[in-house]
């Protein structure tokens, strides 16, 4: 099976680039105001109610309905990014769901698409959301673009370099091992720390090489802006919005695997 | 060095030499500051070890701490390797070097012991072998969702699991034996990690496994003695204990069937307590003994099933983790008070500094800060996880190539500096109000839980995941008692009278210590609950009890030993009391709020029983508990409490520390705003800043400024 290791390495971290990286993936972005909400279905009461900015909510009056359309109504009267109710039998629901699908060789993220695949199942019976988009987009695109970004790297290492302004802002690079994913690291290396960039576009083979004399061939690469990447990032078409921001040249993929399908 | 109750031996331990007296400790009849970092030496070259032991100890650490994972000593079944294969894991080696460079050692063999490990260290064979797998309420494997593979998690209760950990020890313990003297280097020993790991889903998710179902009816038999005391209790007709099966879900809507429910709670305190003792007897039958015992919880309050006191009565300190920021101020400090009350010696034994890859993002500002809350309100002892940076974790002090890294390097220099000078392990503080976690109620928030018991799923708060069915009960108390807990922690705050937190399970000599206790009630609780606070008030206390008087005991029939004794009576109707506070009196032994008699207050013995038949909203933040705090400042008054300090700011707290009268003063402020607070300043009485050295001396009133989430130290000088 395809994944990630049992062994994976993950070292040599630059906590900033990583810092970087985990502040421009959505699920990150904890300012977002979320309103939670447990219902009942047998009593047909809204038991508890907590914002993500504020904790506790006791100031839920709605005369309870249909979820759906008290998500709704909570969404336009609250003013907050999204509404979720939760029936109360869920919860438990979902981790019995988890448990009995788990099989030993499941790596996480293989095992978090079976809470995925449940969630879908309970949309809109017990699991609400308002917008839809907020849950799609995020929490649970997170899951399949990370599956799927996995799947798309070939063998060998991946690199990906994301600048801003004169430094790398970010960088990842990942070994993969006869499909698995085996190493994870920054390119923290010392003398393309010193890089002062004023160019990425030409200088990024420079890196090219420093990472090859360290770790090795590279096999695949991938280098843009900060901003590029947070589109990218948020695109619901990644492949798309690849093809045409290399056509643009906003990003540089250098070298391209053979039978490169990169999906996301 | 603390002896095993019921599986081990009983010998003396082989080297004497440690101790803890007043939650310091003592090594050889010196105290030893509890100040330790993390080290992994098997995920580090061997070659940088000494450097990098040169590194701590130039920072000012004298105590590393360094995790012994199974998996990476034993390779594969009955194959280990201690540095043949791979030099870094030359055990023997690391602590003979540890030994020489005058370094000590607390050591954390597991057998669970995460490090970011897959299977959090246990070898693979293990945690896929069925017979050692702990079961789910469907008879699943009990699935840790942990990267980069999720894994089974082992029942502690499996014979088998017990043998095969026996036989790893057989082969570690005389690496470990031959450096525990009294010259060290090893000092402690963490018996396994976050136990409590396997119930995080709920109180039905763990574990059904055979073993665990044994241990099930040994402490159903401890609690009942026979089976007809439990048929009494659990409504039922069993013939012998082994024919009672443990409740799989919440079904039942009625109070009377909760006994059962509220058993299989409170034997997951038992299963933990159980489980450390077994592995505790483990090491301590193969002679690894004489030094302190510790486990740690994720959380800066151990949340049950861990129960601390019943955990210490296993194993010599029950610690905490602390992975939060700035904006948890009352989180970071709750737990302080908690185990400040609780444990032997309150004990940090994860103080976050940098982070695993998945974690939430928390700056070095954050985890600076964090840790001084900890030691500002009852921390004595903290580790550094991690101190130098390995394997999946990153932003520590040191670099796994010897780098400082420019913030919380100097940070720790600092503070460690600052703590020999203020002597800081040494101090103590003198409090005399208790607010107790009433864990009868607890177990019952638990059993009405639908998730979420140990630990956060998906992010979702536990409070949100409670059933709303009040199981006849007057209030919801699985609702009701969290809201009315919360409002008296944020009450008591406002008071700026010092209080500290326990739990319903502290014995009487300890509660004694206390003058007044706080101590929410609703229907139920058990006789000897009862009876205990009775005695504390017989023998001069003051217990304040309520929004409602038991009446039941925790079997569900009646059980009115409070009430009876001190002739108390529900008032009726218990409104939200908010508007009427700065009016609340106590008059003539009842407390009245206008004309309205709320309360009441009676003798017994030399103390008193105040009950207090009223409720409050949701307060969840200092500045919506005004009125309460007034009410209770008036309570704690007329009881001969007073505030302390120079500041009314619900904002700035201020702590009072000292052997003898007060030497250090703590001052925090939990804002992002600057503060300020204005201290009495005469030639008799002068301040020094303990961080920056700045004197402050003169005459009346200096307004001493406070950053932003900051914290000053001010040591006093008469």
């Amino acid at each position: 099976m395809r994944g990630i290791s049992k062994d994976l390495i993950f070292n040599d971290v630059d906590s900033k680039q990583y810092l970087n990286l985990l502040s421009a993936l959505p699920l990150f972005r904890v300012e977002r105001g979320i309103l939670t909400l447990l219902y009942s279905e047998r009593s047909e009461k809204i038991l508890n109610a907590i914002h993500s900015r504020y904790g506790l909510w006791s100031d839920v009056t709605l005369q309870f309905t249909n979820p759906s359309d008290i998500a709704k109504q909570l969404k336009e009267k609250e003013s907050v990014d999204a509404v979720i109710l939760l029936e109360e039998r869920l919860a438990g629901f979902l981790l019995s769901k988890m448990q009995a699908g788990y099989t030993s060789k499941m790596d996480i993220i293989n095992y978090l698409k079976i809470a995925q695949e449940t969630l879908q199942e309970m949309q809109g019976k017990w699991f609400h959301v308002e917008p839809l988009e907020f849950w799609t987009q995020n929490v649970l695109a997170l899951v399949g673009k990370a599956q799927n970004l996995l799947n798309s790297l070939p063998d060998g290492l991946s690199l990906l370099v994301v600048f801003s302004g004169d430094e790398i802002w970010t960088s990842l690079l990942a070994q993969k091992t006869k499909g698995k994913l085996t190493r994870i690291t920054t390119i923290s290396i010392p003398e393309i720390q010193r890089l002062r960039i004023s160019d990425w576009r030409s200088e990024y083979k420079q890196i090219l090489e420093q990472v090859k004399e360290k770790f090795g061939k590279v096999s695949f690469g991938l280098f843009m802006d900060s901003e590029t990447f947070k589109f990218l990032l948020r695109s619901n078409r990644p492949q798309e919005f690849l093809q045409k921001a290399r056509r643009e040249e906003q990003i540089i993929i250098n070298p391209t695997p053979t039978l490169f399908t990169f999906r996301m | 060095m603390h002896s095993t109750t019921t599986e081990s031996e009983a010998v003396e331990p082989v080297f004497p030499t440690l101790k803890i007296e007043n939650k310091v400790l003592v090594v050889k009849g010196k105290t030893l500051p509890l100040y330790s970092g993390g080290f992994e030496y098997w995920r580090l070259e061997r070659q940088r070890w000494k450097m990098l032991l040169e590194r701590i100890q130039r920072l000012g650490f004298r105590i590393i701490s360094t995790s012994l994972p199974w998996s990476i000593h034993e390779v594969s079944p009955g194959n280990f390797d201690f540095g043949t294969l791979d030099e870094r894991r030359d055990l023997d080696s690391f602590l003979t070097l540890c030994n020489e460079q005058d370094v000590q050692v607390l050591i954390r063999p597991g057998p669970g012991i995460n490090v970011e490990l897959a299977n959090f260290g246990f070898p693979d064979w293990v945690v896929k072998d069925p017979a050692i797998q702990a079961r789910s309420a469907q008879d699943t494997p009990v699935v840790i969702p942990a990267g980069p593979s999720p894994f089974p998690f082992p029942s502690y209760a499996s014979t088998k699991f017990h043998e095969l950990v026996s036989n790893y020890l057989d082969i570690l313990c005389p690496y470990l034996k031959r450096h525990i003297s009294t010259d060290g280097p090893i000092i402690g020993l963490q018996i396994d990690n976050e136990l409590s790991i396997p119930f995080m889903n709920g109180p039905f998710n763990a574990d059904y496994s055979p073993g665990s179902i044994r241990w099930y009816h040994d402490f159903l038999q401890k609690k009942y003695e026979n089976v007809e005391m439990l048929n009494e209790a659990h409504r039922t007709r069993c013939s012998s204990f082994e024919q009672v099966t443990p409740p799989r879900a919440l079904i039942d809507r009625e109070r009377e069937a909760l006994p059962r429910y509220l058993d299989w709670v409170e034997f997951q305190e038992y299963y933990i307590s159980r489980a450390l003792n077994k592995i505790t007897s483990l090491f301590w039958v193969r002679e690894i003994r004489g030094i302190f015992t510790f486990h740690n919880t994720r959380n800066a309050t151990p949340k049950l099933p861990l129960n601390v006191i019943q955990v210490e009565r296993e194993l010599d300190i029950q610690g905490a983790g602390l992975y939060l920021g700035c904006k948890q101020y009352e989180q970071i400090r709750k737990g302080a008070l908690y185990l400040g009350a609780t444990s032997r010696l309150p004990f940090l034994v994860e103080a976050g500094m940098g982070i695993w890859p998945w974690g939430p993002p928390l700056n070095p500002e954050d985890q600076q800060y964090a840790l001084l809350v900890g030691l500002m309100h009852g921390f004595r002892g903290f580790n550094i996880q991690m101190l130098v940076e390995r394997d999946f974790w990153l932003g520590s002090p040191i670099s796994r190539l010897g780098q400082r890294r420019d913030k919380l390097y100097p940070f720790l220099n600092r503070l460690l500096d600052v703590l020999e000078t203020i002597q800081f392990s040494s101090l103590s503080r003198p409090v005399n109000i208790l607010l107790l976690h009433n864990l009868e109620c607890e177990r019952l928030q638990a059993v009405a839980g639908s998730a979420n018991y140990v630990t956060d799923f998906l992010g979702i708060p536990p409070e949100l995941l409670v059933s709303e069915n009040s199981f006849n009960f007057t209030n919801t108390i699985q609702q009701a008692y969290p809201t009315f807990w919360e409002a008296l922690y944020m009450g008591l705050s406002r008071t700026k009278i010092p209080f500290q937190i326990g739990d319903t399970n502290l014995n009487l000599e300890d509660l004694s210590k206390y003058k007044v206790i706080f101590l929410p009630t609703y229907d139920f609780m058990s006789e000897q609950l009862q009876e205990k606070i009775l005695n504390y008030v017989e023998q001069g206390g003051t217990a304040i009890i309520g929004p409602e008087i038991p009446f039941l005991g925790t079997d569900m029939r009646t059980c009115d030993r409070i009430s009876e004794t001190c002739k108390l009576s529900v008032q009726s109707p218990r409104r939200p009391l908010i508007g009427f506070s700065s009016i609340l009196r106590i008059v003539k032994n009842e407390v009245k709020v206008g004309r309205r008699t709320v309360g009441m207050v009676a003798s017994h013995g030399k103390g008193k029983i105040v009950y207090l038949g009223i409720s409050f909203p949701i307060i969840d933040n200092r500045g919506d508990a005004v009125e309460i705090g007034e009410m209770l400042t008036y309570i704690l008054q007329y009881f001969g409490q007073h505030p302390q300090g120079d500041t009314k700011s619900p904002s700035v707290d201020e702590v009072f520390l000292g052997i003898r009268g007060t030497r250090v003063i703590f001052l925090s402020n939990s804002t992002n705003q600057p503060q300020s607070i204005g201290i009495q300043v005469s030639q008799r009485i002068k301040f020094n800043d303990a961080w920056t050295g700045e004197q402050l001396e003169g005459r009346g009133s200096r307004e001493i400024p406070l950053p932003p989430y900051g914290i000053r130290i001010l040591e006093v000088r008469r």
